[in-house]
């Protein structure tokens, strides 16, 4: 899937794979590919940025960690994050909903 | 990544983050050597464009809450009539006239960005106003040292306490002016229309408060009308820069 058919969801997705688990970015798009079954296999590039900006807007925080010698970033929702999460997943509730009922 | 840091640069992304940001991708790599991660040009591009508007934000909430215990810092600790001796009559007043331009340009300029970031205005724009508060607040807290130095008014130096949010905000202020296009302030027309009802709440606070304190209506015209012009030669002066003016 292209990444400009994500634009606007791609925040919630971010949040909601880091809702359950701390994770590094990394991990973030594998699982993105995961849960997706493979549709969204982002330009990993592109994710990066959004882990940066979200954690500037307070959605999520981050901190280093080292493994095998490296160093890692780890990435956790916030409180904030969790409350924009809700908002996310209620949006999208309504805006799948008034999608389907013009397509069906 | 090769060339990813001479991109980070190019868009000015310097210091800790682009070192971070080189981390991070590092380690993606190290994850899956095989990893596409794109263009380092398109990378960086990409990093400039999503952060320079949260930065912005950012720097504005961090500067504006150090302008607010700026002024409540001022209003506790500094007033009253004190004697002057020697040098400190040149000295203090030199101070005073230093504070009250400061607190306006800051309290201008603070609402301004405010008002900017939360509505999402060009984060050009609100990057000059913060720069304007900043300055001001900045100069406020320096004539403040200054006049409890030359007063030998040591718990004054309490004062000084916001200094480390408002350099905490001339810091991400910096980042964000980095990574964001120069490009001439739009005009705005007259601006926010609080901002003037603000003006006028303290032109009027002067008017009256002067009345009352001194017992005459005429000083307090007087004050109120220094005040005035003084809201006026700002706008002519800085209203550009600040995008409130075309």
């Amino acid at each position: 899937m292209r990444a400009e058919t994500l634009k606007g969801h791609l925040d919630a997705l971010v949040l909601a794979v880091l809702a359950d688990a701390p994770a590094h970015g990394y991990a973030v798009i594998e699982e993105l590919r995961r849960r997706s079954g493979g549709a969204f296999d982002l330009p990993e590039g592109t994710v990066y940025p959004v882990l940066h900006r979200l954690e500037a807007d307070g959605l999520l925080s981050s901190s280093w960690s080292t493994v095998a010698g490296r160093r890692r970033r780890i990435y956790s929702l916030t409180r904030r994050g969790r409350s924009a999460l809700a908002d996310g997943r209620a949006g999208w509730k309504s805006f799948a909903s008034a999608v389907e009922a013009v397509l069906a | 990544m090769t060339g990813l840091r001479a991109e980070l640069a190019r868009v000015g992304i310097r210091g800790r983050l682009a070192n971070r940001i080189a981390a991070e991708l590092d380690d993606h790599l190290a994850c899956d050597p095989e990893a596409h991660l794109g263009e380092p040009r398109l990378i960086a591009e990409r990093f400039a464009e999503e952060l320079r508007l949260p930065k912005t934000r950012r720097a504005t909430h961090l500067g504006f809450a150090g302008l607010v215990l700026t002024a409540l810092l001022l209003g506790s600790l500094f007033g009253g009539s004190r004697s002057l001796p020697g040098t400190t009559a040149v000295v203090v007043p030199f101070a005073g006239l230093a504070i009250v331009l400061g607190a306006q340009v800051s309290f201008v300029g603070g609402m301004l960005a405010l008002w900017g970031a939360r509505r999402s205005t060009a984060p050009a724009i609100v990057q000059r106003r913060l720069t304007a508060a900043l300055a001001g607040g900045l100069l406020v807290l320096a004539a403040e040292g200054v006049d409890a130095v030359a007063l030998h008014s040591w718990p004054k130096l309490l004062a000084l306490a916001p200094a480390p949010l408002l350099v905490a905000s001339a810091a991400e202020l910096r980042t964000a002016v980095g990574i964001t296009p120069v490009r001439a302030a739009a005009s705005r027309g007259f601006g926010p229309p609080a901002v003037w009802a603000a003006g006028g709440a303290v032109v009027a606070f002067v008017l009256v408060g002067s009345a009352f304190a001194e017992h005459s209506w005429n000083e307090g015209v007087t004050r109120a009308a220094i005040e005035g012009l003084a809201f006026a030669a700002g706008f002519l002066l800085l209203g550009r820069r600040l995008g409130i003016r075309g």
